[in-house]
């Protein structure tokens, strides 16, 4: 059962209250403006003269005045951003606590649709598997519920493919990719093809497994594959510089993106904050 | 006996219920393997590694149950294929008036007769330090190669000289020979002049002249029944008359006497009575017997006078350069004189001579003891008593017939001789025994050592069996080694060692 963190609506409510330099995130939807929605923002996107299916309200009655036609403006239209959070559904999640998991997706997306973002959930593995787009306001979180409730956590991840995948798709400006990382072909780079990137990694440490000094078989349900070794001082030691390397990939400040690594046992309230905080930066 | 499948079964049960219990105990975690790659193999040594890793102990515990298997079997014995010669270092080997066996001993391995495998050479031979029989290591003798008899025998005898001044040929046990097998020997030939007829695993080399013809008196007692002296005989060879002389006062020399003589059917032993008691003298091949046989109704009360009469009588006999043994011959009312006369008498005659004691006068103090300790110090005829039943012992008398071994009922308490011209061959005064035990000088001589340490005193006597050629039917089968441990201890220390240091280099990651 996938529940919204009752914080979630005091944070909202707060960071709206915030002082913030400038409201944040307005976007033109198109950088080529043959394409450029119009809508009601202050940027003019065209004049035209006036035809019967306009309102009259939109003839510009200056230019009426001087040239004694009749033209319309057209603006561009203006809207918040739409996030797109990308789910990662792969076997792999399964070590993770994945009610923890979703409660978090949910929470953020609910706080997004408070602050009257847009957001669009992408579901994925080593594939775009199911999206939930063009969720509008906070009574809709349902839809988002809905979608989580729904996933599979299954097959293997390729990042990667995916990344591109919905880049070239959805062009997306700002991602809020929730995943546990764990492709080795993974590598921020990759993340410049998005304006804006928010990593949210859902890590469990193998110290965490509380393994104790024995033979040990650990199995990997992506690659339906299993490593027998001896978790002995000499290994621990090599797996826990394996993992030191692992993370460090991600563990460094970017321009490109913003990393926040979760613990299934850590507070989430804070990781809200700081992310709403990370979008004003 | 088990094979060496079975221990190896019985060893591996607990190591199989071991990585039982590790199956059974064994992690199983679910985690990602994306930066564990480098833990799946992607070379054959990389599973071999890793599998070591988790597996060592097994291995090295596997290691250690097919040593011990080998062990237990007994399939590596790790004992070599070598051969030993061990030279009886016996008395009765340097005795001999042409060449001793322990010259023709020599003879043989310098001439490379006995063994033409390689071999290590040993003397069994008496220990004065520690007062027991010892193996010693020998060089390879090497007799140069000249055709020319008389340099062989020069040097072979310049050996056994050698030889005869560096060791101490004594009494021997045989059952020291234990000692090469127990060195992994696997063949040992053992070079004497006559080894105890019966069953034994040695291979015997016997050097001996052939015994000429001999008797050798048992036992010498008096049969109240038929009133006369019952004198036992053993015979070897010797088929002629037996002489018994007795000592006549009015001609003061010995003279032919009747003695029945009958044999003992069955046996080699022959019975002569004698029936007036007196100083009889049985004059044997190359060794005369003297016996002073008196009727026991005499109580002796020796004390003293042993020393004095042989005192009086020593000097002489020295300087005639004989062969001397000298018997308990104190008996009341007969004076030191007369007695010195009567052992003068026997000066004549260059044989050796053997004293038997009757049992009577030792019952309550024994009087005999090594006779070149009453040549050194005459005041000693009375033994002391903590030595009297060590030196009883030695006056076992042996039978044709093992069965009838025994100490009861004989006479005789000692057997010895005594050759005059060696008798300082152990009077070495630096001769240290065991932990301040010595072989003191006094009490030393041919046929006998003395131990002592401040009152404590071990007289070691030559046996009888040196001095008659006579065998008797005795297995001696040795054990030969059947595994040599310390190869084994070695390499199972070497593996537990090894075990114990990738436990310290896995777990405690060192």
């Amino acid at each position: 059962m996938i529940t919204i963190d009752k914080e979630c609506e005091a944070v909202s409510r707060l960071f709206s209250k915030k002082s913030v330099r400038a409201k944040y995130p307005v976007y033109v939807k198109s950088e080529n403006p043959i394409f450029k929605k119009k809508g009601t923002s202050y940027d003019l996107k065209n004049l035209r003269e006036y035809q019967p299916f306009d309102d009259l309200r939109q003839i510009d009655w200056k230019l009426y005045g001087r040239t004694d036609r009749f033209y319309v403006k057209e603006f561009f239209e203006e809207e918040n951003e739409r996030f797109y959070l990308l789910v990662d559904t792969s076997a792999s999640l399964n070590i993770f606590d994945l009610d923890y998991y979703k409660i978090f997706i949910a929470s953020i997306a609910y706080i997004f649709l408070k602050l009257h973002f847009t957001i669009n959930l992408v579901a994925f593995n080593y594939r775009v598997l199911e999206i939930c787009m063009n969720v509008k306001d906070e009574r809709n979180i349902s839809r988002v519920i809905g979608f989580l409730e729904s996933l599979h956590f299954e097959e293997k991840t390729e990042l990667v493919s995916v990344l591109k995948s919905v880049s070239s798709r959805y062009k997306p400006s700002t991602i809020l990719l929730f995943s546990d990382l764990f492709d080795k072909n993974l590598h921020p780079e990759i993340l410049s093809l998005f304006r804006r990137s928010f990593l949210l990694h859902f890590h469990t440490a193998i110290e965490e497994l509380d393994l104790q000094f024995a033979e040990t078989e650990i199995e990997d349900r992506e690659l339906e594959k299993r490593i027998l070794l001896s978790y002995d001082a000499l290994n621990r030691r090599r797996v826990l510089r394996l993992e030191r390397e692992f993370l460090s990939r991600f563990d460094r400040r970017s321009k490109n993106y913003h990393y926040f690594r979760i613990k299934d046992t850590a507070d989430r309230v804070p990781f809200y904050w700081q992310i709403l905080e990370s979008l004003y930066v | 006996m088990f094979s060496f499948f079975s221990y190896l079964f019985l060893l591996l049960i607990p190591i199989l219920l071991i990585l039982i219990v590790r199956l059974k105990r064994r992690q199983r975690v679910i985690y990602s393997h994306a930066f564990l790659r480098s833990f799946q193999d992607k070379k054959l040594l990389d599973y071999l590694l890793r599998t070591f890793q988790i597996y060592y102990d097994v291995f090295f515990d596997l290691l250690l149950a097919v040593v011990l298997s080998m062990f237990l079997a007994q399939i590596v014995t790790f004992t070599p294929r070598r051969t030993a010669i061990c030279i009886d270092g016996s008395y009765s080997m340097i005795q001999g008036d042409k060449q001793t066996a322990l010259e023709r001993a020599i003879s043989l391995l310098g001439e490379g007769k006995i063994s033409k495998d390689r071999y290590r050479l040993f003397l069994l031979a008496w220990d004065t330090g520690r007062g027991r029989n010892r193996l010693f290591r020998l060089k390879e003798i090497k007799l140069p190669t000249e055709t020319d008899q008389a340099i062989l025998a020069r040097a072979v005898r310049s050996y056994t000289h050698d030889l005869q001044e560096r060791y101490t040929f004594h009494n021997i046990a045989l059952s020291t020979l234990q000692g090469l097998f127990d060195r992994g020997f696997r063949r040992v030939i053992f070079v004497t002049d006559r080894f105890p007829r019966g069953n034994t695993n040695l291979e015997i080399i016997e050097v001996g002249s052939t015994p000429e013809s001999f008797f050798q008196p048992s036992s010498v007692s008096y049969d109240f029944s038929s009133a006369s002296f019952q004198m036992l005989l053993y015979r070897f060879n010797y088929e002629k008359p037996i002489a018994v002389l007795r000592y006549e006062e009015m001609l003061g020399d010995y003279k032919v006497i009747l003695a029945s003589e009958q044999r003992i059917p069955g046996s080699d032993l022959t019975l002569i009575e004698i029936k007036e008691e007196g100083l009889y003298r049985i004059i044997g091949p190359g060794m005369d017997y003297i016996y002073d046989l008196k009727i026991p109704q005499i109580t002796a009360a020796v004390s003293g006078r042993y020393s004095r009469i042989v005192a009086d009588v020593l000097p002489q006999i020295e300087n005639g350069g004989f062969q001397i043994l000298i018997a308990d011959l104190p008996y009341r009312g007969e004076t030191g004189r007369t007695l010195s006369k009567k052992i003068r008498a026997l000066g004549r005659y260059p044989h050796r001579y053997i004293t038997l004691i009757p049992q009577r006068y030792t019952k309550a103090t024994p009087l005999i003891h090594p006779l070149e300790r009453s040549f050194s110090q005459p005041s000693y005829a009375e033994l002391p008593p903590e030595i009297a039943e060590l030196s009883m012992e030695s006056t076992r008398l042996f039978f044709q017939d093992p069965e009838r071994t025994r100490d009861g009922q004989t006479p005789l308490v000692y057997l010895s001789y005594l050759e005059a011209d060696h008798a300082t061959v152990f009077s070495n005064p630096s001769a240290q025994g065991l932990r301040g035990w010595k072989a003191s000088p006094r009490h030393s001589g041919i046929t006998s050592l003395v131990y002592t340490r401040q009152k404590d005193t071990i007289p070691i006597n030559l046996s009888a069996q040196e001095f008659f050629p006579v065998s008797l039917q005795q297995d001696l089968v040795l054990e030969p080694r059947q595994i040599n441990p310390l190869p084994y201890f070695l390499i199972l220390l070497i593996i537990y060692l090894a075990k114990l240091a990738f436990l310290i280099r896995f777990r405690l990651g060192y």
